[in-house]
């Protein structure tokens, strides 16, 4: 690792007119994936600016009509929020499976979001939810919706002047839920090899609306818009449920690499759809 | 603007195991490094170096982290706890003579990240369960014990409290 110079402004409007007048330097929040970035010579950096004293990147704030947690939160911090806890109960299941909890002690919301690497987990659940994201810059603020903001494996919209400064997540309708399916190698401190997050807005078991929305399966998360479609104004049964799982599994373009093949992944998100959507309307059957 | 470095190094305050340091480092030393080469402070130990395994898990602000994934100058103003900050005159903390008791002792190399994770889940909860030691122990890898001893004696200290 090489020397840098390092900044660490306690104001936002500081953070942006660094970013302006250092093209390429990075951002550090929580570090764990920069470090390792850093290590393994994925990126490089001469300047780093320090998130750490920013008080407005660490807040969790109740809205009208949503939620905003600040970028810098910690996982951590995310699972210990009595907002987080009232309306978004399955953030607290994402965090779970998400990491080691020395690693949530320090990763940020924020972070995993920006770093958009392909099995991230939050980037799944939070497209589910229609989560936006707010990016700050010295020239202004701008909203991007959490399906837009990755673009690819490790590479999103954010300019590089620009700081993402809170996710907003809409709050859901009184019968609406979510679920986040993860399948990993084992149960402690592992990425996904894939995974499933379902929304859900229901009247008794049938459906009003539906999302489905699948990770580690493409570059970044996959919006599958028919199976999520064919749930539509119908009852969930079991077969309604595989036939979307179908459609789902249609949807995935997974790779083969060194945590599974093409093959494997594709039929996880068959089982991990129905997985899903089974427990959120309480069918315990066996999947077939 | 609080703090800028120069290209090489930062003027770095913080509180070590109770006692106030302050040392010029380089800015993207580890506090892993800052920790074992700098005060000579090595039960913090490092095997995997990237946030996998917990051998190098401090308190940082009473919180555990990786001290692998963190740049030193960012701990600047913070209080950090090592194994080496645990017992008092000589005395082992109820957790530490637990490990004894208990012979969760094998090799020893992960057992100081081991022993911190166990001392904030103790601090954390009144009481916990075999489940919830075992939750909050997935971030410290031991390749010895078969972790059946290390969850006994953290039980055994949540026990003895009640």
């Amino acid at each position: 690792m090489a020397e840098f110079t390092y900044h660490r402004p306690a104001r936002l409007t500081e953070a942006g007119d660094l970013m302006a007048t250092l093209p390429g330097a990075r951002l550090l929040a929580g570090g764990t994936d920069l470090l390792n970035d850093l290590d393994a010579g994925l990126v490089s950096a001469q300047h780093v600016i320090s998130l750490r004293d920013i008080p407005e990147l660490g807040s969790i704030t109740e809205r009208a009509d949503s939620i905003a947690v600040g970028a810098g939160c910690t996982i951590a911090a995310i699972e210990a929020s009595p907002v987080i806890h009232k309306y978004f109960p399955e953030l607290l299941s994402v965090g779970l499976v998400f990491a080691t909890p020395q690693v949530k002690h320090r990763a940020t919301l924020g972070g995993n979001i920006c770093s958009a690497v392909a099995c991230g987990d939050f980037p799944v659940i939070l497209t589910a939810l229609q989560a936006e994201v707010t990016l700050y810059s010295a020239e202004g603020t701008r909203s991007v919706p959490m399906r837009e903001f990755p673009l690819a494996n490790r590479k999103t919209c954010r300019r590089d002047s620009e700081i993402l400064t809170e996710i907003i997540i809409p709050k859901k309708p009184p019968a609406a839920l979510a679920r986040y399916e993860k399948f990993r190698r084992r149960a402690a401190g592992s990425l996904a090899v894939a995974s499933v997050a379902v929304y859900l807005d229901l009247d008794g078991t049938r459906c009003r609306q539906a999302r489905i929305v699948l990770g580690a399966v493409a570059p970044s998360p996959v919006n599958a818009v028919e199976a999520a479609a064919l749930l539509q104004q119908k009852d969930l049964t079991p077969e309604v449920i595989r036939q979307a799982a179908d459609l789902a599994r249609k949807a995935a373009r997974p790779i083969t690499d060194v945590r599974a093949t093409a093959e494997y992944r594709r039929e996880l998100i068959f089982v991990l759809t129905q997985r899903a959507l089974r427990a959120m309307v309480g069918y315990h059957g066996e999947i077939r | 603007m609080l703090s800028v470095s120069n290209t090489d190094y930062f003027d770095l305050e913080l509180t070590v195991n109770g006692t106030p340091v302050r040392r010029r480092i380089p800015t993207h030393l580890r506090l892993l490094d800052f920790l074992r080469e700098e005060l000579g402070l090595t039960g913090t130990k490092e095997v995997c170096g990237e946030g996998e395994c917990g051998a190098c898990t401090v308190l940082l602000d009473g919180l555990t982290v990786d001290a692998c994934l963190i740049f030193a100058v960012e701990t600047h103003g913070m209080e950090i706890t090592t194994i080496e900050g645990l017992s008092r005159n000589g005395n082992l903390t109820p957790l530490q003579q637990a490990f004894i008791d208990h012979h969760s002792v094998q090799c020893g190399f992960c057992i100081p990240g081991m022993i911190l994770s166990g001392e904030q889940m103790l601090r954390d909860h009144e009481q916990l369960t075999r489940e919830e030691i075992r939750q909050d122990l997935s971030g410290n890898i031991c390749r010895c014990t078969g972790y059946q001893k290390i969850v006994d004696a953290i039980e055994s200290v949540s026990r003895d409290r009640r």
